[in-house]
């Protein structure tokens, strides 16, 4: 289980992007980080993937604070797909998938490239296996970056909007896919689609300002969401 | 599918475009080469007879000859050179096509290995500073922003005399030629080094943070994600850092280096004929700098019109 225990973030330029923020994200769940606009979002992801550091508080993979534990084995445990994406250009989909396999689990290149091209027939995208980045879709993209996180099968992933690219059949899709992904990979998705966390998640967290206001189930989160007691989100 | 429209793109009209200056800049270079060469051959006539310069003064060569030379020589050189290698031959102390074609080689060697060394030195300096100008803070950038900006801010020639006369006030007594490359690497390092970090910032920070996020090293982010990129970026540019740099080396024949310019300087003051010698020279540096011009124009292009160039 990863717990984020009252943890407080303020950029240098004083903005207090999150303020006593404790939410947990248990196996076995999708998770849904909610909020609008401004909210901490992005900036708990960051948090979360060690690439900010909180000014007070913590944050602990079953209860061992994240920053005593190896950079290698963390980043093992947990993989990130940025809303951008951040697929590497120069590289076609399947070297994308190989490079961190070989490189840093010193795997054999041939049997991870196999790997790669069952992941991606599993996933429904094995045509886009040699092609670059910029000659796939914003879908097959999202997808490609997922299974590029997923060749190092992670205990945990992190999803910034990963329907920003999506339309909405599309997005009803994706939320199968990934419920039908979530037997072996706890998934956190940060959206600012209701509608999308209400299809794919379990539970989440509504962050408000850099503040929690609400966590529990998503069916309980929506609810408050649709009675006016959360803000409704543009989306 | 996605695939194949990539390769439409690839076979369209500018395609056809890029093929067809492709043609121009070889025919260009092949009619540079070609100028090249019969430059160097038609010199016999003019050397071997003493010639019948423009600015020689009066008695200065064989008088002889100069009677039968046009005043406007090399123009008409062709035709009188047959008849002057047919009455006059050689032998009589003149710099046979041969001779001329061997010095000139042997200075645009010498010109070449110091432009080949300096730039392979200073690109591989380069991108270790490209690396620390970019992070923009911290004591290492502000003592290599200074350093970099004096080198690209102070001319060649100042430095080419300062390495080579100041060398030994601090006991290092470098031959002409070791200043020469020693010079020009650091400013080839200084000119790239800007290159390689406008190329490096322009790599998305984001790559950066998806490297770091598959758990990839530092280091492995930089030679794998971040320095491809940046490097396909800069090649373009680093071309003309190259062209400049070659041009660069000109100037060392001040410090006595025995390059191509310092060559022909002596066989003007044999032959009095600046402009022909000169000339030669000018296609010289040109035959080899105008195919790199070209790439890097080929290269920018393609990069612009595929936002990011594969193959
Ligand atoms: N690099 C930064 N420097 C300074 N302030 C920042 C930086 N990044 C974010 N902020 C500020 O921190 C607050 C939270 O931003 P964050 O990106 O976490 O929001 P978000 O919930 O992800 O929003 P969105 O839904 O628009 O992505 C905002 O007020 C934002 O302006
Ligand atoms: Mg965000």
């Amino acid at each position: 289980m990863i717990k984020v225990e009252n943890v407080q973030y303020a950029y240098h330029t004083g903005t207090e992007a999150l303020r006593d923020v404790s939410v947990a994200f248990p196996r076995g769940t999708i998770s849904a980080v909610l909020g609008e606009s401004g909210s901490g979002k992005t900036t708990l992801l960051m948090l979360l993937g060690q690439f900010l550091r909180p000014d007070a508080g913590r944050i602990t993979l079953d209860n061992r604070d994240i920053y005593e534990i190896p950079e290698p084995e963390y980043r093992r445990a947990l993989g990130i797909v940025f809303q951008n994406l951040y697929l590497f250009p120069h590289m076609t989909v399947l070297e994308n998938m190989t490079l961190a396999p070989v490189k840093v689990l010193g795997a054999d290149k041939v049997g991870t490239e196999d790997d790669a091209r069952a992941m991606l027939d599993r996933l429904g995208i094995g045509e886009i296996a040699d092609s670059y980045p910029s000659q796939i879709s914003g879908g097959q993209g999202q997808r490609a970056a997922i299974a590029r996180g997923l060749m190092l099968q992670p205990e945990y992933m992190l999803l910034d909007e990963p329907t920003s690219a999506l339309d909405a059949n599309t997005t009803d899709e994706f939320a199968a896919w990934l419920r039908e992904l979530s037997d072996q990979t706890n998934f956190i998705i940060v959206t600012h689609d209701v509608l999308f966390a209400d299809k794919a998640a379990h539970q989440g967290v509504y962050l408000s300002d850099g503040q929690v206001l609400d966590t529990g189930t998503i069916d309980t989160i929506i609810q408050h969401v649709r009675s006016g007691r959360l803000v409704e989100v543009d989306g | 599918m996605p695939p194949e429209m990539a390769s439409e793109n690839h076979a369209s009209p500018p395609s056809s475009r890029r093929r067809l200056w492709r043609t121009c800049g070889w025919l260009a270079t092949v009619a540079a080469g070609v100028a090249l060469a019969a430059a160097v051959l038609t010199t016999q006539p003019v050397g071997a007879d003493g010639g019948p310069p423009q600015g020689a003064p009066p008695g200065a060569t064989r008088p002889a000859t100069r009677a039968t030379t046009q005043p406007n020589g090399a123009a008409t050189q062709p035709a009188d050179g047959a008849v002057a290698r047919e009455s006059v031959g050689n032998g009589d102390g003149g710099i046979s096509p041969a001779v001329v074609a061997r010095k000139l080689g042997k200075g645009f060697a010498i010109t070449l290995l110091v432009a080949a060394a300096s730039l392979t030195i200073g690109f591989f300096l380069s991108v270790p500073v490209g690396v620390v100008l970019n992070r923009n803070r911290g004591i290492a950038y502000y003592i290599t922003r200074s350093f970099v900006d004096f080198i690209r801010g102070t001319p060649v020639l100042v430095q080419l005399y300062f390495v080579y006369f100041g060398s030994p006030v601090i006991g290092l007594h470098l031959a002409p030629i070791t200043s020469a490359i020693a010079t020009l690497s650091i400013n080839a390092m200084a000119y790239m080094a800007e290159v390689v970090r406008s190329g490096l910032m322009s790599v998305d920070r984001g790559q950066m943070l998806a490297g770091r996020a598959l758990g990839l090293s530092r280091w492995d982010v930089f030679r794998r994600i971040v320095w491809p990129q940046a490097f396909r970026i800069a090649i373009p540019p680093l071309m003309n850092s190259v062209v400049a740099l070659i041009k660069d080396t000109a100037l060392i024949s001040i410090i006595s280096v025995v390059e191509v310019v310092h060559t022909a300087k002596s066989l003007v003051s044999i032959t009095y004929e600046p402009m022909k010698y000169y000339f030669i020279v000018a296609l010289m540096f040109f035959v080899v700098t105008f195919p790199l011009m070209k790439l890097a124009g080929r290269l920018e292009e393609r990069i612009r019109q595929k936002g990011y160039a594969h193959d």
